[in-house]
């Protein structure tokens, strides 16, 4: 270190405000420079004088005891003026409530004028919040068309005497009744084919049908009824909405997995997919809670299967790698969860 | 100064030992939460702890006993009924510095013209720019001090303040900059004119201090 800069941190040093590094630098420039320690030495002389300096000034009790007195008088004030407040609220609403004052018509009048007005400010807030949750609800029934949407098919429908709907008709049926229904009536409509999809994949239309596929089916009929006996639908207003939560959650995995095969090197795009993922996602926590609440098993173990896959799309680049869209369409057919929404889909629709 | 308080910290005997003993064992983050619930006596503590280093940087601001003794008092009150609203990672002493300095320049505001009235009419100020006084032993301390006290009242106010508040009560720079609000930049340049100003009005007793010894 040389003088010019030794100098201007001489004060800094004095005061104890130097780092390290640069205290010992200086200290190392002090033992070799004599101008520079004798600038330090002139400092610390004049802290010395500093430091013998006394003032014409003592703290004594009294002291203590005035503030003290500054500090009740300050409460005494603060609690004057509050408990005045209060009193003078109370003093008024005595005059206005009393028997002869002239103003209690007019303060009773105002009162009633002033309920009527946050009731109906109320009622028209309930109104309006009513009237939105019914669009929203509208809204979510129309069937949407996603990109690279590949339409589901339609399931056959059973051809029952109670076909083709019957809101009565729940999976709790007992399953010989229906056996028995279903086997007559292909008996006498060959045409009308029971097939269900679940779990076998999706069979042809025959006009025809030889009498080992009818026993076949009717066979399949049975299992798909004990299915639809395991995959009990949620109760009350819930079920519209868990059927539509189903048919959304296909209709967005279809899109996901064609989006997926029809990859180039280029990066995809899956912002669409993203945003769907997101909004089911939200849903499905509450339908499974809802699920859990009412002790529906089936119900809930299925959106406890479809929720990790809503989160990952979620929470994908707008733009991802196709590593990332191979490993979630992986974990799609390792949990086969395309099949489970299919069978709650296809039972849903029967339910009705 | 800081030698001489610690001495008279030992030399107390009886009840104003086991005071001072009880102030040093609470530390300042205790007082603070006994005070918010409630308790008196914890802010009594802390006015013992810090009356003294407060009034006395008070004094060095506004350059009155009687003021700076009502300032102080001001202070306190003020620190009362605020305490609810110091933060807990600020240093109580460098909050109630904070306070002191404003209260000090509020009354320096009020009294600014009057001061500098006073310092054209003190005969110490003409005083000080004479010559070298007698190198009476004796008066050395007593003339010292009245020297220093007036060439405080000769520094700015932003420099007195940080002169004072490092040479006299020894914060740092980082708790000075705190208190007043400066700029590291600002308050090592005002420190050190102000340092310079002292020295140049305080030369001749210097000198003569440096005679005796």
């Amino acid at each position: 270190m040389k003088c010019d800069e030794c100098l201007p941190l001489v004060e800094e040093y004095v005061d104890g405000e130097l780092n390290e590094r640069e205290a010992e630098g200086l200290q190392a420039h002090l033992s070799l420079c004599a101008s520079c320690a004798e600038a330090v030495d002139a400092l610390m002389r004049e802290q010395e004088i500093y430091a013998r300096y006394e003032r014409d000034i003592e703290v004594t009790p009294a002291m203590w005891h005035a503030v003290r007195e500054r500090i009740e008088a300050e409460k005494q004030t603060q609690q004057t003026q509050s408990s005045k407040t209060l009193n003078g609220w109370r003093a008024w609403l005595a005059e206005v409530f009393s028997p002869n004052s002239r103003l209690r018509p007019a303060f009773a009048a105002a009162l009633v004028l002033i309920a009527l007005l946050i009731t109906t400010v109320a009622v028209v807030r309930y109104l309006k919040s009513r009237q939105e949750q019914q669009k929203l609800a509208t809204q979510d029934t129309q069937p949407r068309v996603m990109p690279n949407e590949v339409k589901p098919d339609k399931p056959e429908q059973v051809i029952t005497p109670e076909s083709p709907k019957n809101p009565n008709v729940t999976a709790n049926v007992a399953a010989p009744d229906k056996r028995e229904v279903v086997a007559a009536s292909v008996h006498d409509k060959r045409k009308a084919l029971v097939t269900p999809r679940v779990p076998q994949p999706e069979t042809p239309r025959s006009p025809a049908l030889t009498l080992d596929e009818v026993e076949r089916t009717a066979a399949l009929v049975a299992e798909r009824d004990a299915l639809a006996a395991s995959v009990a639908q949620p109760s009350g207003e819930s079920e519209t909405e868990f059927a539509r939560h189903v048919e959304q959650a296909q209709m967005l995995l279809r899109s996901f997995k064609n989006a997926q095969v029809a990859e180039t090197s280029h990066a995809l795009d899956i912002s669409y997919e993203k945003g769907q993922a997101r909004k089911l996602l939200y849903r499905n926590i509450i339908l499974r809670r809802e699920a859990g609440s009412q002790g529906n098993a089936p119900a809930e173990k299925l959106l406890n299967a479809l929720e990790p896959i809503l989160l990952d799309i979620a929470n994908l680049l707008d733009h991802p790698t196709g590593g990332d869209v191979r490993a979630i369409a992986q974990r799609m057919r390792k949990q086969e969860i395309m099949a489970a929404l299919q069978v709650h889909s296809i039972v849903a629709q029967n339910s009705y | 100064m800081m030698k001489r308080l610690a001495i008279e910290a030992m030399g107390h005997a009886g009840e104003a030992d086991r005071r001072v003993a009880g102030t040093l064992m609470n530390s300042a983050e205790d007082l603070i939460a006994r005070v918010r619930a409630g308790d008196d006596e914890a802010f009594r503590l802390i006015f013992e702890r810090y009356a003294r280093p407060v009034v006395s940087f008070i004094y060095d601001m506004v350059g009155e006993r009687a003021l700076a003794e009502e300032l102080m008092q001001e202070t306190f009150v003020r620190g009362y009924k605020n305490l609810g609203g110091l933060r807990d990672e600020t240093k109580l002493s460098t909050w109630l510095f904070g306070i002191a300095r404003n209260v000090a320049r509020e009354s320096i505001r009020t009294q600014i013209r009057r001061k500098r009235q006073l310092e054209l009419d003190d005969p110490s100020v003409a005083e000080l720019h004479d010559q070298r006084l007698p190198p009476d032993d004796h008066l050395i301390n007593e003339e010292m001090n009245r020297a220093i006290r007036v060439a405080l009242r000769e520094l700015d106010e932003d420099k007195r303040l940080v002169f004072s508040l490092k040479v006299f009560q020894q914060q740092s720079y980082e708790e000075i900059a705190l208190i007043t609000g400066f700029s590291m930049a600002k308050l090592k340049t005002d420190l050190h004119r102000a340092r310079a100003e002292m020295r140049r009005l305080l030369r001749p007793y210097m000198e003569v201090s440096d005679e005796v010894r």
